[in-house]
C-alpha cells in the first residue's frame, strides 16, 4: 500500500500532445479516478504510472521511491485492462498463479493465495477452465483476482467495467468499491462513465485533451464545477449554460439572460463582471403550469419519463433547455410551460474564458 | 429447379474432385504395380497390387542417402529459418525503428525474384569457393529463400495477439523476454507451427537449387528420382511412382498436423481486440 505522486508528468506521441505536465497526488488507500472523454488522456496517465509508458517529463513517485525510470515489473503494481487481458493459453488457476510465480513464492503460498481470492471472488468452480470458457462477468472477476492475488502496492484500472451489461455494471461497481475498502489498497480508476466515477470515488480527477480541469471529491465536481466544461460534462442531463447581463438595480445586482431578457436571477455575488455565463443544472429548475413573473416560458420538445423522474427537454428563447423533475402529472409535448431556478443553486462562469467566478 | 442446380452444384465439385485427385491416385496406382503391369497399354485397372517397388527403391543406395539429405536439409533450415522469423516477425509486430517500413518492403520484395536469375551467378561463385555440393550451401540457400516470407508469416500471427496481454505480463512481474517467453509465444504456437511446416514443405519440394548446385554427396531425393527416370535401362515408371509417394508422404503428414494447428489457432476465443 502506497501514496502515489506525479510530478510535472508529461507525455507526447510525436507532435501530438496527449498529457500536459501534471501533478497530482493520491493518498494512501484512496479510491482515485481519471474521468474524461475519449482522447483526453486518461488511459495514457495510467500507462505511465504502470511503466507501460514513458513520460516526456516530470517524475513518479509510488510511496516514497521515485519510479519512472524502472521497469513495469519493478514497481509492484497490478493492473485490470480493459478487455481483462486475461492469458489465453492458461486455466484460471494458472492465470492467477502467474503474477505470483514472477515472485518466486512457494508451491503452498501460492496455493493458498489462489484459494483465498477464488473463494473472495466466487471463482473456486471455475479455477481449471480457460478464459474462452467464461461468460465476460467471469473473466472480469478473473481479471480482478489476478491484480488482487499478489498484494500489490497500488491497482491500475483501465475501463474495467465497460465491457460488462448494464445490470452487472452496476452490481460490479459495489462489488469492487467493497473490495477496494476492504483491501485498502490505494487504486487509480479510468472511466470515461461519470456515473462510475462519482459513485465509486473518494476523489475525481476530470481531464480534457490532456490537462486536469479539476479535482476533487465526486461532491465538490458536481457542486463547484471549476469551470463551464466540467459543469456540462459532469452530470445527466447536462448542466444549462446561457449568457447573461449582470445590471444594478437599487441595491442589489441582477442577472438577466441575453436571449431571453425577461428573465431575472438575484446575483449570487456582490461584484459579477458585465457579462457571464449562468449555469443551473436540471435539477435545480422548477417547472410551472401558470405564468409567473420572472418565468422562462417554453414549450415542451419531450418528455424522458426515467421512473423516480422525469428528463424534459424545453425550448425557450433561451434555446433548449433541460428539466429533471419528480413530477406528479407530466406535461404533454408541445405544451406551453413556465420555468423558474431554485435560489442559491446558480453557478456563474467568465464569458471568455469559461473558469468559475462563483459563489 | 432448386434440385437441378444443387445436382449442378455438386456435379462441378465431383469434377473438381476428380481433376485435383487423378493424378495422386494414378500415381499411387503405378507405384502399387508391377513393372509389367505399368508398362501395359491400355492400362490395367485390376491388378494384384505389391510393395515391392517401395522395397525395391529404398534398396538403391543413392535413393536412401538423398532420402537422408532431403530431410538433414529441410529440417535445419526450417530451425534457422523459424530462429530468424519468429525474432523477426516480433520485432515488426511490437516495435517502431529507423526503416522498419523500408526493411519490411525489401524483406518482400526478394520474393518476387525467380529464383533461376540468381543460378548462373550463384553457380560460378559456388565452383570457385568449393562449396559446391554441400549440405550447409543447400540449408543456407533455402534458409535465406523462405526467412523473408516467414518473418512476415510471423508478423501477421504477432500482430493478432493484443499487445493488452503481454503489457498485463509485464505488469504481472515479467522482464519483456520472459513475457514473450510465457505468454506470446505460446499463445502464437499455431503460428510458429505453420510457419515450420510451410518452411519445411518448401524445402523439403525443393528442386532447383538442388538440382543445379549438387552433384553427387548433397543430392536431395526429388533430384534423385529424376536419375530414376532417365536410368539406362529405361523409364522405370513404376519405380519412381513409388519414390514419389514416398517423397509425398511427410507433405501429407504435416498437412495434416497443419489443420489441426490452423483450427486450434481460431479457437484462441477469448483473445479479443
Amino acid at each position: 500500500m502506497a501514496s502515489i505522486r506525479l510530478e510535472g508528468v508529461s507525455k507526447a506521441f510525436g507532435a501530438v500532445q496527449a498529457l500536459r505536465p501534471t501533478s497530482l497526488e493520491v493518498s494512501d488507500a484512496e479510491f482515485f479516478t481519471f474521468l474524461g472523454p475519449s482522447g483526453c488522456g486518461k488511459t495514457t496517465l495510467l500507462r505511465l504510472v504502470a511503466g507501460l509508458e514513458e513520460p516526456t517529463s516530470g517524475e513518479i513517485y509510488i510511496g516514497e521511491r521515485c519510479v519512472t525510470r524502472l521497469k513495469p515489473k519493478d514497481r509492484d503494481l497490478a493492473m485490470v485492462f480493459q478487455n481483462y487481458a486475461l492469458y489465453p493459453h492458461m486455466t484460471v488457476r494458472e492465470n492467477l498463479a502467474f503474477p505470483l510465480e514472477a515472485k518466486h513464492l512457494p508451491r503452498g503460498e501460492i496455493q493458498a493465495r489462489i484459494e483465498e481470492v477464488a473463494r473472495r471472488l466466487e471463482l473456486a468452480g471455475l479455477l481449471d477452465r480457460r478464459p474462452r470458457q467464461l461468460s465476460g462477468g467471469q473473466q472480469q472477476r478473473v481479471a480482478l483476482g489476478r491484480a488482487i492475488v499478489r498484494n500489490p502496492r497500488a491497482f491500475l484500472m483501465d475501463e474495467p467495467l465497460s465491457n460488462l451489461d448494464a445490470k452487472l455494471r452496476i452490481q460490479m461497481r459495489g462489488e469492487l468499491k467493497r473490495l477496494q475498502k476492504d483491501l485498502g489498497i490505494t487504486t487509480l480508476y479510468v472511466t470515461h462513465d461519470q456515473e462510475e466515477a462519482m459513485t465509486m470515488s473518494d476523489r475525481i480527477a476530470v481531464l480534457r485533451e490532456g490537462a486536469v480541469q479539476q479535482c476533487g471529491s465526486p461532491e465538490e465536481i458536481y457542486r463547484r464545477p471549476r469551470n463551464r466544461w466540467v459543469g456540462e460534462f459532469v452530470g445527466t442531463p447536462p448542466m444549462n449554460v446561457f449568457e447573461a447581463t449582470a445590471e444594478r438595480r437599487g441595491g442589489a445586482v441582477v442577472l438577466r439572460a441575453i436571449a431571453a431578457p425577461s428573465v431575472r436571477f438575484p446575483s449570487p455575488i456582490p461584484e459579477p463582471p458585465e457579462k457571464l455565463l449562468v449555469g443551473i443544472r436540471p435539477e435545480h429548475i422548477l417547472i410551472h403550469r401558470a405564468p409567473l413573473p420572472d418565468a422562462l416560458p417554453g414549450r415542451v420538445h419531450v418528455v424522458e419519463p426515467v421512473g423516480d423522474c422525469s428528463i424534459i427537454a424545453i425550448r425557450t428563447d433561451a434555446g433548449l433547455v433541460n428539466v429533471k423533475a419528480a413530477v406528479e402529472e407530466l406535461p404533454e409535448m408541445d405544451e406551453v410551460v413556465y420555468l423558474t431556478a431554485l435560489a442559491g443553486k446558480l453557478h456563474l462562469f467568465a464569458r471568455e474564458t469559461g473558469e468559475r467566478i462563483g459563489p | 429447379m432448386t434440385v437441378a442446380r444443387a445436382a449442378g452444384g455438386h456435379l462441378l465439385y465431383l469434377l473438381f474432385f476428380v481433376w485435383t485427385l487423378f493424378p495422386i491416385v494414378w500415381l499411387l496406382l503405378t507405384s502399387l504395380k508391377t513393372r509389367l503391369d505399368a508398362f501395359s497399354i491400355p492400362p490395367v485397372w485390376l491388378f494384384v497390387p505389391t510393395l515391392k517397388n517401395y522395397g525395391q527403391i529404398l534398396w538403391i543406395s543413392e535413393v536412401a542417402r538423398a532420402f537422408v539429405n532431403s530431410l538433414v536439409v529441410s529440417a535445419t533450415s526450417t530451425l534457422l529459418v523459424l530462429l530468424l522469423a519468429v525474432m523477426g516477425g516480433y520485432a515488426y509486430s511490437r516495435f517502431e525503428f529507423p526503416g522498419k517500413r523500408a526493411s519490411a518492403f525489401v524483406l518482400l520484395v526478394t520474393r518476387m525474384f525467380p529464383p533461376v536469375v540468381i543460378v548462373p551467378s550463384m553457380f560460378r561463385l559456388l565452383r570457385a569457393t568449393g562449396l559446391y555440393d554441400s549440405l550447409g550451401l543447400l540449408t543456407l540457400l533455402y534458409a535465406s529463400f523462405t526467412v523473408s516470407f516467414s518473418v512476415w508469416m510471423m508478423k501477421a500471427f504477432f500482430d493478432e495477439i493484443p499487445c493488452h496481454i503481454e503489457e498485463a505480463a509485464l505488469v504481472d512481474g515479467y522482464s519483456r523476454p520472459g513475457a514473450f517467453w510465457r505468454v506470446t509465444l505460446p499463445i502464437a504456437a499455431p503460428g510458429v507451427v505453420a510457419t515450420a511446416i510451410f518452411t519445411f514443405v518448401l524445402a523439403w519440394n525443393e528442386f532447383l537449387f538442388a538440382f543445379m548446385f549438387t552433384s553427387q554427396r548433397a543430392k536431395t531425393a526429388p533430384v534423385e528420382f529424376v536419375g530414376i527416370i532417365l536410368r539406362e535401362t529405361g523409364v522405370e515408371w513404376h519405380l519412381m511412382a513409388a519414390g514419389a509417394c514416398l517423397l509425398m508422404l511427410p507433405t501429407l503428414a504435416l498437412s495434416w498436423v497443419i489443420h489441426r494447428y490452423f483450427v486450434r489457432g481460431l479457437g484462441l476465443g477469448a483473445v479479443k481486440g
